[in-house]
């Protein structure tokens, strides 16, 4: 019998409060006080309020750092886990930065509910992160998209925004209905919707068998597949990204490709690689029966497909969408040695974190550019950029670092995202090392492959004179955001192991697996030996 | 001064200049131009203080020049205390630094030189002081230009300093992307074209080189119980030299030797380049402006000779004996394709790109003419030849791109059936141009010559046929030089009637370079050998070892599946 909830209880859920409660202050505010304000006003009014909540979650977060002073009937639920702390700051700082980047532009009218919408999205990104359960999964799942869908058709001039919400909604509808389909009949299989309690009914039942012979298993790990591949934009699931993409507002874009890539993919984690983890694959087969033989192919679809596609683009919105399908690949090559391992699959884990944290960064930045496009220019084509490396030095070069970034370039970031990913993926161990090393080898042939098309922004903004419509000097609301963006990823290049070692403590957890111990590495052990 | 700073510097204080010129006033730019010279003459003096330290004594103490990389590297091993704090990393002097960098994936800045790279690092000194010199000109974008091109000086340094394999990819990488905008901003007319394949030809072949180096970390080893260093070796380390040493062992089977060789393999060539990734080249060196063409030929195409000297052969010797006369025979071909194709060109600059294919090949067969059995030190002919062949090749053809950027300045073409006459027109250029060309094309007496010859006595006992070949290609180079020359300065053409000669600044870029071609053909032993030659025997020794002891175990093991056999009848 479970110790019933206290009041106490809920101040792990402090940060989605304070948010849910901002959002409706914002929609009485903008409704009440500023009902008679235009434009920029109200938008900067409203802007700034939002900005103040999102850096008190920081704040809040800050403050109850110290998450695990004590164990609560309400963790089995929502996990106070450092992954959900860390990745929560995350979400609420994205949610700054973009909020920072609407106020850039006047592409709507309603800011009340524009921003409201956000803080819930939000939210829902947060509580997504958190879920330990599978209805409260599929809600903030839902929470999460509905306020994205209608925030993604928030341009109304646009014909191309209203497309695109409309298709992203579609779309993701039917992939909530195939997910809620796949829970139900998991929850038949064991008998509970608890991610922890599943793992335990499954290691009972089918430990090293995988799924052969268990149909009703087999098309509920496909059907959540399918639901997580729409989340995460993942070929051949990815129809939607691109139109939703360049039509939605370019705050929003940005804030669909990271935080809700992100919280899909901490999600994707805990249930398939923790909560499934008996039905990855049968032991000593990779390419069997499980869900990992699946997922192999759905990486290396989305990275090849995703670059190639890229490759033809010539608007800069859609060009970082097929790339972010194309990024969702190479996670899940991380996602697939996680749960391939044997005895380190929390470093692989704890590398496909570092490498969200680090995706997120570069690519709010590159989105932070499509909105300065979209300012002056109205539309997103990278032939807008020409010359800029000439006219605003320090964030065309800014850009510069973001981008390569994204390539994989050493000595940034990305660079070290993708080594630590890939080296993770060669570390497993016998079972899954040839078709993972095809994986990586596939994998690294794409960064090259998508360096063809990055540099086609560089190009434009360094080998070509400015066009005759050039884009305005950058305001605050643009710059921050790139700027803020590049130096994250200049510490984290400078020392990775700034993050890299809290990812993998944080991931022990998430594997099942303890962290704490053998973090280090068989170089120190060895040589403080005595 | 100790060996961390000088090291550290060598490559941080290009990089410290770098941010520097972005501090300078736009309007300066003559502030721009004297910064960036003194950061490099800075630099050079750094690496000749490096040479001191290695060579005269008694500053070379800790590190004598026999003491090999390897005990020295040994002999710098990171300490912690119980707390786990890095207590001692380095011994003073000796060449090497070493400390924690990013634990968690073993890796460490790491740094070392010995004979071979002190070379380059030498040669990029140089090079880097006279490609300053040589920018003079540019007025485009001033502050930028000499900010990559201090960058990329940085990258260079690192690249052959380091010996953390990590940190050798990354300076690897770093220097792609200031010569993409060096020859994409300051390039010729089909600059953008020349820049991307640049960029995309040598990032395809850097994947080569990390999955490569990813293996090597990985490998779990197909002996069991291997002891490097007095230690049970386990893989998941990035340390050269350390993992140099296990390759002597069998640690590494034939199979996985064979594919990290052939991925090294290609990563290098298309750095070195060499047919069939060399197509790069000439449209790079076409576009580039004179003072990159100059680091191009003189620096870059150098790394991926010593890629193969550092890591192909000695990381995976079993392997490159196994496929050495498939590379030997690659090389050979390189000689005569590229000396075939500098002939049929009609642009001078062109012409000059296909002759450092050609060259580049010699480096590849030296090092492929591996003939270990009964005695390694006919192979070392060999390697010394590729080590030398590459600081010949820097002077000669950083010279000769600067010298087709002088007549270009004045008359506006490199089209060889344009120009002509010009001995008389300017009689300086045309003495340089004779005395470099021929050190180019391996007159005895210059340093071309030196490289060559030790390469071809490398290969007659290795295979008689590539041999031949190879010498007989001399005939090809000789005929493209000196019908170059013959088209470039013999006869009469009014048509450039007046044009200035050299005037003090290209002299003074000229000079050393003249100096060197002679010097180095003269006294290669004093000047290069003196000092190269313990870290070249050292190198000979541990690939003729992990060679014949992989040969030897597979000898053994197939001695046991005979005696299995026999067994079972």
């Amino acid at each position: 019998m479970p110790a019933p909830f206290q009041i106490a209880d809920f101040w792990s859920l402090a940060p989605e409060g304070l948010l849910t409660v901002w959002g409706l202050l914002v929609l009485v505010l903008d409704f009440g006080l500023l009902r008679r304000l235009e434009g920029p006003l109200r938008r900067n009014i409203l802007g700034t309020f939002c900005l103040v909540g999102g850096l008190l979650t920081i704040a809040l977060l800050l403050f109850t750092a110290d998450f695990a002073e004590r164990p609560t009937p309400l963790d089995e639920i929502v996990a106070r886990d450092s992954i959900t702390w860390w990745f929560n700051g995350l979400t609420a700082l994205l949610l700054t930065l973009v909020v920072v980047l609407s106020m850039s532009n006047p592409f709507t009218e309603h800011w009340g509910e524009y921003y409201a919408l956000l803080l819930w999205a939000a939210v829902g990104m947060m509580v997504l992160i958190a879920a330990q359960e599978l209805v409260l999964l599929f809600l903030a799942l839902e929470m999460m998209t509905i306020c994205l869908y209608l925030l993604t058709a928030f341009v109304k001039k646009r014909r191309r925004s209203a497309e695109g919400g409309l298709k992203y909604f579609v779309y993701g509808s039917v992939s909530s209905a195939l997910f809620l389909f796949g829970l139900s009949l998991i929850y038949g299989l064991t008998g509970t919707t608890r991610i922890e309690a599943m793992r335990s009914v499954l290691m009972e039942v089918a430990p090293t068998s995988g799924l052969s012979g268990n149909l009703a298993g087999a098309i509920a790990v496909l059907l959540m597949l399918v639901g997580f591949g729409f989340k995460v934009a993942a070929v051949p699931f990815h129809q939607w990204a691109p139109d939703a993409y360049e039509g939605a507002p370019s705050p929003i874009t940005a804030f669909i490709s990271t935080g809700s890539k992100v919280a899909s993919f901490i999600a994707l984690l805990r249930l398939m690689v923790h909560g499934l983890a008996p039905w990855a694959h049968r032991e000593g087969s990779l390419v069997g029966p499980g869900w990992v033989g699946l997922t192999a192919l759905l990486a290396a679809a989305s990275m090849t497909y995703g670059n190639f596609a890229a490759l033809a683009q010539t608007n800069l919105k859609r060009l970082l969408a097929y790339s972010s399908i194309a990024h969702a690949g190479y996670l899940l090559v991380g996602v697939l040695a996680a749960s391939v391992s044997v005895d380190q699959g929390y470093k692989s884990a704890g590398a496909v974190l570092f490498y969200l944290m680090i995706y997120a960064a570069s690519n709010l930045g590159a989105f932070a550019l499509a909105t300065w496009l979209a300012r002056d220019r109205g539309d997103e084509d990278v032939e807008g950029l020409d010359g800029l490396g000439y006219r605003s030095p320090l964030l065309a070069v800014c850009v510069v670092l973001l981008l390569l970034s994204l390539v994989g370039v050493p000595p940034l970031a990305g660079f070290f995202g993708k080594l630590s990913m890939f080296m993770e993926s060669l570390n497993t161990g016998k079972t899954g090392r040839l078709t993972l090393l095809w994986l990586v080898a596939l994998a690294l042939a794409n960064s090259v492959l998508s360096a063809f098309y990055y540099t086609r922004i560089l190009k434009a903004m360094f080998l070509r004179p400015p066009p005759a419509r050039p884009l305005g000097p950058p305001n605050v609301a643009i710059g921050l955001p790139i700027v803020a963006c590049t130096l994250v990823l200049v510490v984290l290049s400078l020392r990775p192991s700034l993050l890299v070692e809290p990812m993998t403590r944080a991931a022990g957890p998430l594997i099942g697996m303890p962290a704490a111990e053998g973090l280090d590495d068989l170089e120190t052990t060895l040589s403080r030996a005595p | 001064m100790s060996d961390e700073f000088l090291l550290s510097a060598l490559w941080a204080m290009p990089l410290t200049g770098s941010l520097l010129i972005l501090a300078v006033p736009k309007k300066a730019e003559a502030a721009v131009r004297t910064t960036a010279l003194a950061i490099t003459v800075l630099t050079f003096a750094l690496s000749l203080l490096a040479l001191r330290a290695y060579v005269t004594e008694p500053a070379n103490h800790f590190a004598p020049i026999d003491a090999s990389l390897e005990t020295r590297a040994l002999s710098n091993q990171i300490r912690y205390d119980s707390d786990g704090r890095v207590v001692s990393s380095d011994i003073e002097g000796d060449l090497v630094v070493r400390s924690p960098w990013i634990p968690s994936f073993n890796v460490q800045y790491y740094l070392g030189l010995d004979g071979i790279s002190l070379g380059l690092v030498l040669l990029t000194g140089l090079v880097s002081v006279l490609a300053c010199l040589a920018s003079w000109s540019i007025d485009k974008h001033v502050k930028a230009y000499f900010s990559l091109l201090l960058l990329l000086l940085s990258s260079m340094m690192g690249v052959f300093l380091a010996l953390d394999l990590v940190l050798f990819y990354i300076f690897f990488e770093v220097m792609l992307l200031p010569m993409y905008f060096l020859i994409g901003i300051w390039g010729g007319e089909r600059r953008e074209y020349a820049a991307i394949k640049f960029l995309l030809y040598t990032l395809f072949g850097s994947v080569f080189i990390l999955v490569a180096i990813l293996i090597a970390y990985f490998w779990p080893g197909d002996v069991p119980d291997v002891m490097v260093h007095d230690m049970a070796f386990k893989a998941h380390s990035f340390d050269l030299p350390k993992l140099q040493a296990a390759a002597q062992t069998g640690y590494y089977g034939p199979t996985v030797q064979r594919w990290v060789f052939l991925l090294f393999l290609i990563g290098f060539l298309v750095k070195l380049p060499s047919f069939p990734f060399h197509t790069w080249l000439p449209d790079a060196h076409v576009q580039a402006p004179t003072p990159i063409s100059m680091i191009l030929a003189g620096v870059l195409l150098k790394v991926g000779g010593y890629g193969l000297v550092r890591l192909a052969w000695p990381l995976a010797p079993l392997g490159a004996y196994d496929l050495s006369w498939y590379v030997a025979a690659l090389g050979t071909f390189s000689i005569i394709y590229g000396a075939l194709a500098a002939m049929a060109q009609t642009d001078f600059k062109k012409l000059v790109a296909y002759s450092s294919v050609s060259h580049m090949g010699y480096v590849t067969l030296g090092m492929a003419a591996m003939t270990i059995t009964p005695d390694p030190s006919v192979y070392a002919y060999g390697v010394g030849g590729a080590a030398f062949m590459m600081i010949a090749h820097g002077v000669t053809s950083a010279a000769m791109f600067f010298l087709v950027g002088v007549i270009y300045e004045r008359a506006h073409t490199r089209d060889l059936d344009k120009l002509g006459g010009l001995f008389h027109v300017m009689p300086g250029y045309a003495a340089v141009s004779f005395l470099v060309f021929f050190g180019s094309m391996g007159l005895p007496g210059l340093c071309g010559f030196v490289a060559e010859v030790f390469v071809v006595l490398a290969a007659f006992p290795y295979n008689l046929t590539l041999a031949v070949l190879a010498a007989s290609a001399v005939v090809l180079t000789a005929g493209y030089i000196l019908w170059t020359l013959q088209r470039v300065f013999l006869g009469r053409n009014e048509a450039w009637r007046g044009l200035r000669d050299m005037d003090a600044r290209e002299w003074t870029i000229a000079a050393p370079l003249i100096a060197l071609t002679v010097l180095l053909g003269v006294l290669p032993q004093t000047l290069v050998f003196n000092w190269m030659g313990p870290s070249l025997r050292e190198t000979v020794a541990k690939i003729a070892a992990g060679a014949s002891s992989g040969t030897m175990t597979r000898a053994v093991a197939q001695e046991a599946v005979r005696t299995d056999e026999a067994r079972g009848q």
